[in-house]
């Protein structure tokens, strides 16, 4: 029952913060200066996720079998410009290499 | 909405391909297969010691590369990028939890609309 309360107030927290931007900002076009900074949102937000993932994987900086299934990614992923080859190339540079034994 | 989807469709709006059909489709499919994986995750992940040997922590990472290029296509797109990489790593290695990705989505953002504006100002002057 408890666990129930949290799933339905953690909808409830999730639906809000996603919401409430829209429903303010959504009827008008949204202000010029605004507008700006949200179209380099993307690739900042994306760049920060993917680059610690390469590096850190244990929050510590490894140069592991991780940095180099990102390189191979990268590769892919400017050939490709899909997310799926990426994931894929990424994945079978990552599962090779264990097999070749990089730790 | 959900982060895969909205940066899918976010993406194809880039290349002048998105629309609300696209978006929907994408947010259908993540709910479809969010629900049904957490279901068959409920239900056999104790069988999983660890998933990072599988390299399943790499997944999105990777996904989000993919998507990253698409950003890319000019200068300012590859500044902001380059900058907000760095500063996460570094706030990887010096911030708790994962503040470092908000931290430098912000700080790198904020670059990219700075640049823009003293080039502006630049030009104009």
């Amino acid at each position: 029952m408890e666990k129930l309360l949290i799933f339905i107030g953690m909808a409830g927290a999730t639906f809000l913060t996603r919401y409430t931007l829209i429903a303010a900002l959504g009827q008008q076009e949204p202000p010029s200066r605004l507008r700006r900074w949200l179209r380099y949102v993307p690739p900042a937000i994306l760049a920060a996720i993917v680059v610690p993932a390469a590096l850190t994987p244990q929050g510590h900086l490894e140069l592991g079998p991780h940095v180099w299934a990102m390189v191979v990614g990268a590769a892919f992923a400017g050939r490709t410009r899909s997310a799926l080859w990426t994931i894929l190339g990424g994945m079978a540079a990552f599962h090779l290499l264990r097999l070749l034994g990089v730790q | 909405m959900a982060d895969e989807s909205y940066a899918l469709a976010i993406a194809e709006y880039e290349r002048g391909r998105g629309n609300h059909r696209y978006f929907l489709g994408a947010n259908v499919g993540v709910y479809l297969a969010w629900g049904t994986s957490g279901l068959v995750g409920a239900l056999l992940g104790t069988t999983i010691p660890d998933p990072t040997r599988y390299g399943l922590d790499l997944v999105f990472p990777l996904g989000f590369l993919g998507l990253l290029t698409t950003f890319l296509e000019n200068r300012s797109g590859v500044i902001v990028a380059l900058a907000s990489g760095g500063l996460a790593l570094l706030g990887a290695l010096l911030l708790p939890g994962k503040w470092n990705i908000i931290v430098a989505g912000l700080l790198g953002s904020g670059l990219g609309l700075l640049l823009e504006e003293v080039k502006a100002a630049w030009k104009n002057s």
